[in-house]
């Protein structure tokens, strides 16, 4: 069981770093945009797995479902070169089956040394969320709800001058 | 004793951050530059959770974990929407190009080269 984190944690830090190469190098920025969702995904796992599970549902849906999607669909509708898109689904879709495959065949093993994943309390998540980070919390709020009507507001603006 | 898998996730943070760095510096296009600098906060996200993991008061980091994270959305919200505004008013014609021009120029010459 101990190994088998290890090795969890091995291939999550390994897989961690190629993401970084990838949306920092990849040619087209809606990969590239994709790519940073997904180490979003898996920088919430590694927090999960250091101890942090309350960082790790906010990761991924204050960050990896709101702001990043927004910024890969934004990246989206703009005007790419379309010699940026050449050649790279088949090894991406063949990557993902891979991984996928891989955390099927780790899971069983899982099962078969006996280990099962522990259900999270959404009342134990809301309780800490007030008693540690209440304040916190609360700036984030008020901080994305602003942002998202400024962001909203300029999206709309179509450049002009105000 | 810090087990290896531990080990490893240390160096993919300082690895993810340094990355983000290089990205910075590297890429002129402004999108790029803010794609760096996201995987350079994931980077030190990751490496300041660790730390507090590895010191053992994981409270104090939990809370400026939860702001990094609320900071980091708004700002890339703000900032993607202020590109799209330059995009829409004609301040920014094409992606990369400057890249594509540069990468066409670097085979145009390899195959004189050649």
């Amino acid at each position: 069981m101990s190994l088998l984190i290890e090795v969890l944690l091995t291939v999550g830090a390994l897989t961690f770093m190629l993401l970084s190469v990838l949306v920092v190098e990849h040619r087209s920025m809606i990969y590239s945009a994709l790519m940073l969702a997904f180490l979003g995904l898996l920088n919430a796992a590694l927090l999960y797995s250091l101890g942090f599970p309350l960082l790790a549902f906010v990761q991924i849906v204050i960050y990896v479902g709101a702001s990043v999607l927004f910024l890969a669909v934004s990246i989206s509708l703009l005007k790419e070169p379309p010699e940026a898109h050449t050649g790279m689904g088949k090894p991406v879709l063949a990557f993902v089956s891979l991984v996928a495959l891989g955390i099927a065949l780790l899971a069983s093993l899982a099962q078969g040394f006996g280990y099962s994943v522990k259900l999270v309390s959404y009342v134990l998540t809301a309780s800490r969320l007030v008693a540690h980070g209440g304040t916190a919390v609360l700036l984030i709020f008020v901080l994305l709800a602003v942002t998202m009507t400024v962001s909203v507001t300029v999206s709309t603006t179509r450049g002009e001058k105000a | 004793m810090i087990g290896i898998g531990y080990l490893f996730v240390f160096a993919a943070s300082v690895f993810a951050a340094s990355m983000g760095g290089f990205g910075v510096i590297m890429h002129r296009n402004p999108i790029r530059m803010l794609l760096s600098l996201e995987v350079s906060f994931n980077g030190f996200l990751l490496l300041l959770l660790w730390s507090s993991w590895a010191v053992g008061d994981p409270v104090m980091a939990s809370g400026l974990g939860l702001i990094g994270i609320g900071v980091s959305s708004a700002e890339l919200a703000l900032m993607v929407s202020i590109m799209m505004a330059l995009f829409k008013g004609g301040y920014i014609r094409r992606l990369d190009e400057e890249e594509l021009d540069q990468g066409e120029s670097s085979k145009g010459e390899a195959s004189t080269v050649g």
